[in-house]
């Protein structure tokens, strides 16, 4: 159906492309969101991307490659929104909260350890982390869907992977055995 | 993979957002319903076209672009960005009491174009259900979106007559409050039905503030940076999630003001000061934060949620440079927790 919708799509078909929109968006906020860590800012970032696909897709030579083609549009649009385009921030503060799920010991202190790597690192790299680690791709593949040689995934690649396992690992050497204290 | 790189892809699968904010979708193909998608590529005997003008064309580009250059720029295809800014409103105390009692975080934000029902919509109907006449006038609605934080407490939203999505997806709706009177109310953005049972009251207006900040936050700004990081740390290796509510400093010597809903900074640093010099000795600034504090481990600390996975509003106060910090319990001044016992990063 993907295929169908594409080719179809690359010939004009507005529905076909809003089909290809509907299954696509939630992938696409998921990516913006990991990648800018900003909720507006992913926002802004897949509705982008969706006009400018839109806008492009007569011109998409593989119907097949719509997926990685999106991707690159993608990163690209978060790219603008690093550059500072169009900045929005919310008075109103909260601390980011996690969705309920199963609870290891270790949890809480990973997740604080990478989110504080994760932010240090600039938003190619986290990019390149996310295509490999949340979408599942191949280095080739993340060379592809980012139009980057695939030495540049590598190494964008290595870096990141040393940044984030540096965190953990200093986290690591603490001892991690929350005492009652003075609980009462 | 090694056992660290399972631990990152499992915090980016923990991280990531199941679902797009409701609208997103719709506002997205809105803004490109308008814009004409550029033709495919035609060709000549398997060549594009546009290759094989490209030579008696080259010419003439060059020449175009010199051209343009002089006259000081090009056009093209320019797509509008998003329209206004988020709006900056600090939320009263009690909204958010209310809100995190039965589950929710609250997150302002920019309406999207299209997709849901406007704010000039949202006042007709309310002015429709004669809100006005019990609580006066409504201020401008605040759009933003819930998300259910902890779900043994969520309860479901109705919305009309229809019971609304139970999130864990962000439920966009927009806020209206009744200024005169510190009511407010919610709205479900899609449909513009009332969240029933949503009507409360803001609680901490003062005579100055109805008219200005319809939120009636006075004398309390929006937290910016809230807790020295070390603090933070410390509290989400014990186990607790830490939502944070507002955050001022605190002089030990001010006179205590009262802060609705509990002890106040200045009496709690006071009566730790009896028992412990830090806090009544010179120093880094003491900064505290209220909250509320929630067990996130299926086995809480005994003490620490007055029911099981249930947040407890506390204060932790601290010294800027987290060399001290203690969490007080807000309403009755027990200490639950403090640095002593504390693992530091």
């Amino acid at each position: 159906m993907g295929l169908v919708d594409a080719e179809a799509a690359r010939g004009g078909d507005r529905a076909a492309f809003e089909r290809l929109a509907a299954g696509a968006i939630d992938r696409l906020y998921a990516i913006a969101h990991l990648i800018l860590r900003d909720a507006h800012q992913a926002d802004d970032a897949v509705q982008e991307t969706l006009v400018r696909a839109w806008l492009g897709i007569g011109r998409l030579r593989d119907p097949a490659r719509f997926d990685a083609w999106l991707h690159r549009l993608l990163v690209h649009a978060c790219t603008d929104q690093v550059r500072g385009r169009r900045r929005f921030e919310a008075a109103v503060r909260h601390v980011d909260f996690e969705p309920s799920t199963p609870d290891r010991t270790d949890h809480l202190a990973d997740r604080d350890a990478l989110e504080r790597g994760f932010r240090r690192l600039s938003h190619e790299h986290r990019a390149v982390v996310v295509f490999h680690f949340y979408l599942g791709l191949t280095v080739p593949e993340i060379a592809d869907h980012l139009g980057v040689p695939a030495g540049t995934v590598k190494s964008r690649l290595h870096h990141a992977r040393q940044a984030l396992r540096a965190g953990l690992d200093a986290d690591g050497r603490q001892e991690l055995a929350p005492t009652l204290g003075n609980v009462r | 993979m090694s056992t660290a790189d399972e631990r990152i892809r499992t915090w980016l699968q923990a991280a990531a957002p199941t679902h797009a904010p409701g609208g997103l979708l719709a506002a997205s193909l809105a803004r490109s319903a308008g814009l004409t998608a550029r033709p495919p590529r035609s060709m000549v005997l398997g060549v594009p076209r546009v290759w094989l003008g490209i030579a008696a064309t080259l010419g003439l580009v060059i020449t175009s672009i010199i051209g343009l250059a002089l006259a000081g720029g090009a056009s093209r295809a320019k797509v509008e960005p998003s329209t206004r800014p988020a709006p900056t409103v600090a939320l009263s105390r009690d909204f958010t009491s209310f809100l995190w009692s039965n589950g929710y975080g609250f997150q302002a934000g920019r309406e999207p174009a299209t997709g849901i029902v406007d704010a000039a919509t949202v006042l007709d109907r309310a002015a429709e259900r004669d809100h006005a006449s019990a609580f006066g006038p409504p201020a401008a609605p605040l759009f933003g979106t819930m998300t259910c934080e902890w779900p043994s407490l969520c309860v479901p939203l109705v919305a009309g007559d229809r019971p609304s999505a139970t999130p864990p997806d962000p439920l966009a709706v927009w806020l209206v409050a009744y200024p005169a009177t510190d009511a407010w109310t919610l709205v479900d953005a899609a449909s513009g039905a009332e969240l029933t049972g949503s009507l409360g009251t803001l609680g901490s207006c003062t005579a100055a503030d109805v008219g200005t900040n319809p939120f009636c936050t006075a004398g309390v700004e929006p937290p910016s940076d809230p807790l020295p990081v070390d603090v933070r740390y410390a509290l989400a290796v014990w186990g607790q999630e830490f939502m944070i509510e507002t955050v001022v400093s605190i002089d030990p010597g001010d006179a205590p003001t009262p802060q609705g809903g509990g002890l106040d900074p200045a009496t709690i640093v006071a009566s730790l000061a009896v028992a412990d010099p830090r806090w009544s000795a010179p120093g880094p600034d003491i900064q505290g934060a209220m909250g509320w504090m929630a067990c996130r481990r299926p086995a809480c600390p005994e003490g620490v949620a007055t029911r099981a996975g249930e947040p407890r509003r506390v204060w932790v106060i601290a010294r800027a440079d987290a060399s001290s910090w203690v969490v007080v319990d807000a309403e009755t001044g027990v200490v639950i927790r403090d640095d002593s016992s504390a693992v530091r990063p």
